[in-house]
């Protein structure tokens, strides 16, 4: 009796989900007279014109553009970001000026991007950075406080520094004893940074908004979904089928590196 | 033996990139931010004049500020109260060793990885086409009007969308919370007799302190700044009933063209976070022993 409570319990959570998920899917396989007319009914006639038309209107360049930007971005995070991070660990307890570092780069973490919002779109459009480069610039940038803040944590608990004196020892100065000893060791934290910022740029909207929407070629997937919907107020289908892009991308990925993603974003967020 | 330049500055030669980009794309719009929210700039064009702390006490006298505060605080209470009960719920019932479990929690979790605005773009239709068709099927008087179209109903409909994303994550944290638990400590509790609600009280519950301590600032800080998902389902209306603090910024300064004011309000914003994350690291460190 117990479990049944509890199964039907977790069942209605589940539909809960499902079901919108299920209606996009549906819905961009439907002519749009069928949507308006019969929402929640079975795909009759079933069609793919939808999806005909997102890709006439250049999906696979949006998704070209968010997969360009999103790599890039994730690259360069996992290449600036923990070298820092080592620098400080291994230099804040003797030298005050590193603690001071610290503190300006994690700041970050307190302030909503509303405060910058207005005065970061008029500095990029002054630098002719309202670009894709541009955009990479600032993911990097506002990746930094919580992924060094992890990344400096992850060092002082597991990576010893007797490490570090012992690649002296052998002769490697500071560049090599970092990506030669360090960068390997640590492996772990860099999926778990990777992971963190693929899906918030991935999914990230009002950056691209403010800095790409200008011009359409330069749009990602959810800045192109966005003015889609827009631009077909009448006639949706094709939005729907947009969407579905968008979902299964995501849906691979997560099926995929499923345990690595929920053990990564949860414990992301909470340390 | 005399140590060379690198073995001395390698420090600051690793930093050096992270201190330049911090310092021209955060720190210094962080202090124009300040500045601007001291003038009457309005976006358009370059010149503006020093008006001091005016933008800050004109809000008081805003409308649109004011109903924005209200709509933000029951957004907020809504998540808060939202995220812990439902994803303490779904977690207690997920903890337990059953068929399915694997489908339950990558089922549960989806949803945190969808773009919030792909998800309210999504529920927008919904609202729009979706949900009048049921009214209208069971005659069900206020399901026939898109929910989102009235300005009493709009607040509940866009909680319940963030809602949907939003308890995604708290489920997993109460679920490593509570699989954090000693197994020794309960099976004591199980031959000493306590009832299940007792187990929870006085076992459980005290060890889920910091998850829902960690749930509670998430969803504080998603319900102040929350964006993506409002712009994509309302913008902010009906009659500004949706405009979040973080919306408001936005269309203060891009919609309003009133970049001076629109600043004055997110250092408003900031002021709030900073505030309440300095109460809650006071409470929080005096559960955490």
């Amino acid at each position: 009796m117990k479990r049944v409570i509890k199964y039907s319990l977790l069942s209605t959570g589940i539909a809960f989900i499902i079901i919108p998920l299920y209606l996009t899917f549906a819905s961009s396989v439907k002519e749009t007279s069928q949507i308006t007319g019969n929402f929640f009914g079975i795909p009759n006639p079933f069609t793919w014109d939808n999806f005909q038309r997102v890709f006439a209107d250049g999906v696979w360049t949006y998704f070209w553009n968010s997969t360009v930007i999103t790599i890039l971005s994730a690259i360069l995070i996992v290449l600036v970001v923990p070298m820092g991070a080592f620098a400080l660990v291994r230099n804040m307890t003797k030298n005050k000026s590193f603690k001071m570092i610290y503190f300006l780069l994690i700041i970050g973490i307190f302030v909503p991007f509303q405060v910058i919002m207005l005065p970061i779109t008029r500095l990029m459009s002054d630098f002719n950075l309202l670009t894709i480069p541009g955009l990479i610039i600032l993911y990097l940038t506002f990746s930094i406080p919580q992924s060094l803040f992890l990344y400096t944590g992850y060092i002082r608990a597991v990576v010893p520094i007797e490490l570090d004196e012992a690649a002296t020892i052998d002769g490697c100065n500071a560049f090599q004893t970092y990506f030669k000893v360090i960068f390997p060791v640590l492996k772990p934290m860099h999926a778990t940074v990777l992971i963190i910022n693929i899906l918030w740029i991935w999914n990230d909207f009002l950056l691209p908004l403010l800095i790409l929407n200008r011009r359409s070629s330069n749009w990602t997937l959810p800045l192109f979904q966005y003015n889609y919907q827009g631009q077909y107020f009448n006639d949706f289908g094709p939005s729907f089928a947009s969407y579905v892009i968008g979902i299964v991308s995501i849906l691979v990925v997560y099926l995929i590196f499923q345990k690595n993603i929920i053990s990564g974003m949860t414990s992301g967020t909470v340390k | 033996m005399k140590k060379s330049f690198l073995s001395r500055h390698w420090g600051y030669l690793f930093l050096i990139i992270p201190i330049v980009l911090q310092t021209v794309f955060f720190l210094t719009p962080l202090i124009q931010g300040f500045f601007l929210s001291l003038t009457n700039y309005t976006g358009l064009t370059q010149n503006y004049d020093l008006v001091g702390f005016s933008n800050y006490t004109a809000v008081f006298s805003d409308s649109r500020f004011i109903s924005s505060i209200r709509f933000t605080t029951l957004f907020t209470i809504v998540m808060i109260v939202g995220q812990i009960t439902i994803g303490l719920g779904v977690g207690l019932l997920l903890n337990e060793k059953m068929p399915g479990r694997g489908f339950f929690r990558t089922t549960y979790f989806f949803p945190a990885v969808l773009s919030t605005v792909t998800v309210g773009l999504i529920f927008s239709q919904i609202f729009n086409y979706g949900i009048p068709q049921i009214g209208e099927l069971f005659n069900i008087e206020f399901l026939q009007t898109n929910l989102l179209a009235s300005a009493s109903t709009a607040p509940w409909a866009v909680s319940f969308v963030a809602l949907w994303q939003g308890v995604a994550m708290p489920i997993i944290i109460f679920l490593a919370g509570l699989q954090s638990i000693p197994t020794e400590i309960l099976e004591a509790a199980k031959i000493d007799g306590a009832t299940e609600v007792q187990t929870f009280f006085n076992i459980k519950l005290p060890y889920l302190l910091p998850s829902i301590s960690i749930v509670f600032i998430l969803a504080l800080k998603s319900g102040l700044t929350a964006f993506d998902n409002i712009f994509a389902l309302t913008g902010g209306g009906p009659q500004n009933s949706t405009t979040s603090l973080g919306l408001l910024v936005y269309n203060t300064a891009f919609t309003f063209n009133q970049a001076g004011y629109a600043n004055a309000i997110a250092m408003i914003l900031f002021l709030i976070i900073i505030i309440i994350s300095i109460v809650q690291l006071h409470i929080s460190s005096r559960f955490e022993v």
